[in-house]
């Protein structure tokens, strides 16, 4: 493409503003679609991952009480108080099937000096923990100390670095990666910080109730060839009071509304791809038939036809360009700025992307839809380029 | 030789019926030849010069343009040929409608360097004496206003400008002086035979009587067939 052809493109893209114009925001409607679907697909499918990575865990019992439910165990992270029966965590261990289980303990601060809002203690056992310590060793190398925490990526520490729980000060030895929960609003610790956490609420005057040395979680591994039925059927004989979940069973019920979303967000992205492939094909077939003359003209003072069929492609590039960054820039503005609010309204893990993985998604969309245009004219360009010039003059001049 | 043409055909079909819009033609063109095409409309005379100017395909037949059959070359190589060494005046004058009168004159030269359109400016155009042209002619007042502020006949008259722009080897006019008054007919044919005086084939396709005697060798055309009409009485250049 030289420098006349991009000079006959643009004014042939400015002479008649509205339907490029018109044209372009198709484009950037689509884009728009694609940017913000791209994202929170991306965002969703990250959410999903990380949680799954998190879990960690085969099965997980929860006590009864607890009223979680398959959802909010992950999401939320809406752990009550609700202990499991004593002697469980050894039952399991002894079964055939389980290979690791590891306790986990749940308290809630309302009154820490890091958030407005609650903030979940996590307590685990380093002896034994398989899903806990793998996760911070992403981010922190040495191992824990007895009083220092590690905190969840929505957690805010101060330049201290440290975090006051009823009164005592801890310090945050690391941040994790957000999963995209509320596990990102949680601070860990292994039991002995725990149990100082418990010291100091004591003498606060906090009172947990009696049961509250008990197990808030198990987490197990299973053995491989180990049977998620029989395991359940054999835990459930000797203990009431508990549920059980398996892993398959917590993503069941996150994996059906994040493809629900997902399907919903490819079908509004095909009708307005559809919509915008049309609308551009219908109206560079009409404005190249109004232009016959001028393409006639270019043809007899040397235009060869592959530049004829450059110039419809090249306005129809500019058309999709155009409309490409409009639909991005209005996009991210609406995208970045909701992100937030639907990081917290949406009911399924949403885990914004890196700036390098948003860089590739903006990257194939710009490309994508630098093609769109080009690719949907294509035939019209072809017919275009086979004008017999000197019909086309006569057609009108007669 | 510029333009050696022999046993040219173009068949259209009508309503199922299949005719020749030119027919068995035979033609030579040389440098500073003035010829001039006559004939009734519909005898085909602009459909021959279309052939000869490398804009129609004959049916059969070749046309050698310095020594190049078009029968022979690539759609680029014919577009150049166009471009830079035909200056083909259409019956009918058609300009890009959001150029200047200017740029729309400079349009085969931007075509054939590949620049930008609004980057000539009247200095540029020097070299070929287009300001003299455009002066002969009447229009240079009217360079930088948009096609559509002229009048058929200015436009026609920018049109035969616009030909000569690249310094072609010959020029093909298809009615170059309709539109216009007798007097700026007569500045045209002027033009056209200072042009063929200095060298480049002149070849015109006409229905003004004041045309025929600019004519060195003079046709007329009839249903299909090139008829040599001879020496004009005006005597050549």
């Amino acid at each position: 493409m030289n420098k006349t052809d991009v000079n006959l493109i643009v004014e042939n893209y400015l002479r008649n503003p509205f339907r490029s114009l018109g044209l372009s925001l198709l484009i950037a409607l689509l884009a728009s679609v694609l940017l913000v679907g791209g994202l929170l697909s991306l965002s969703l499918s990250k959410g999903l991952d990380r949680l799954s990575s998190r879990l960690g865990a085969d099965v997980i019992v929860f006590p009864q009480g607890s009223e979680v439910d398959d959802q909010t165990i992950l999401l939320q992270g809406d752990f009550k108080y609700a202990y499991l029966p004593q002697g469980s965590l050894e039952f399991i261990r002894g079964l055939d099937d389980v290979e690791v289980a590891t306790p986990q303990y749940f308290l809630t601060s309302l009154s820490s000096s890091c958030c407005d809002q609650k903030v979940w203690i996590v307590g685990f056992d380093p002896s034994s923990d398989f899903v806990i310590q793998p996760w911070i060793r992403e981010v922190f190398e040495n191992k824990l100390v007895k009083g220092t925490i590690v905190v969840g990526s929505e957690i805010s520490v101060g330049e201290k670095k440290t975090i006051k729980f009823f009164d005592r000060e801890y310090p945050v030895a690391a941040k994790l990666e957000p999963i995209g929960n509320g596990l990102d609003q949680a601070v860990f610790v292994d039991v002995a910080t725990l149990a100082d956490i418990r010291g100091a609420a004591k003498t606060k005057g906090v009172r947990f109730d009696s049961s509250s040395v008990g197990y808030s979680s198990i987490l197990i591994k299973l053995r491989p060839d180990s049977d998620t039925e029989r395991l359940s059927r054999e835990i459930y004989a000797h203990f009431d009071g508990l549920q059980i979940f398996s892993r398959k069973d917590l993503f069941s019920g996150l994996e059906k509304p994040a493809n629900v979303m997902q399907v919903v967000v490819w079908i509004v992205v095909a009708f307005f791809l559809v919509i915008a492939a049309a609308a551009i094909v219908i109206s560079f077939s009409l404005s190249t038939r109004e232009r016959k003359r001028e393409y006639a003209l270019l043809r007899i003072l040397g235009s060869t036809r592959r530049r004829l069929k450059i110039l419809v492609l090249g306005e129809a590039m500019l058309v999709s360009a155009v409309g490409t960054y409009i639909g991005l820039l209005f996009s991210s503005v609406f995208f970045f700025t909701f992100k937030i609010w639907l990081d917290e309204h949406i009911d399924i893990p949403f885990i914004v992307p890196e700036n390098a993985e948003i860089a590739a998604v903006y990257a194939v969309i710009i490309l994508l839809l630098h093609l769109i245009g080009p690719v949907v004219v294509y035939g019209v360009a072809n017919k275009v380029s086979e004008i017999d010039a000197y019909v086309a003059l006569r057609e009108v001049e007669h | 030789m510029i333009l050696n043409v022999s046993n040219l055909y173009k068949t259209y079909t009508r309503r199922g019926n299949e005719f020749n819009a030119v027919e068995d033609v035979e033609f030579f063109a040389w440098s500073g030849d003035f010829s001039v095409v006559i004939g009734e409309s519909g005898s085909g005379k602009s459909t021959l010069l279309s052939l000869l100017a490398g804009i129609n395909h004959p049916t059969k037949g070749t046309v050698i343009f310095n020594g190049f059959d078009f029968a022979n070359l690539s759609d680029a190589e014919i577009s150049a040929i166009r471009n830079d060494k035909i200056g083909y005046v259409p019956q009918e004058s058609v300009f890009l409608p959001h150029f200047t009168v200017l740029e729309n004159i400079l349009l085969p030269r931007a075509i054939r360097d590949g620049k930008k359109i609004e980057a000539y400016g009247l200095a540029d155009t020097t070299d070929i004496d287009i300001i003299s042209k455009l002066e002969t002619l009447g229009i240079a007042h009217l360079v930088n206003e948009m096609p559509a502020e002229l009048s058929g006949g200015e436009l026609k008259r920018a049109s035969i400008v616009r030909a000569l722009v690249n310094k072609p080897d010959i020029i093909i006019a298809d009615e170059p002086t309709s539109n216009l008054d007798e007097a700026n007919g007569k500045i045209v044919f002027d033009l056209l035979a200072d042009l063929a005086r200095s060298g480049t084939s002149v070849l015109v396709a006409t229905h003004d009587p004041h045309g025929f005697k600019y004519g060195d060798r003079v046709y007329t055309m009839h249903k299909g067939r090139l008829l040599s009409s001879g020496e004009s009485d005006y005597g050549g250049l």
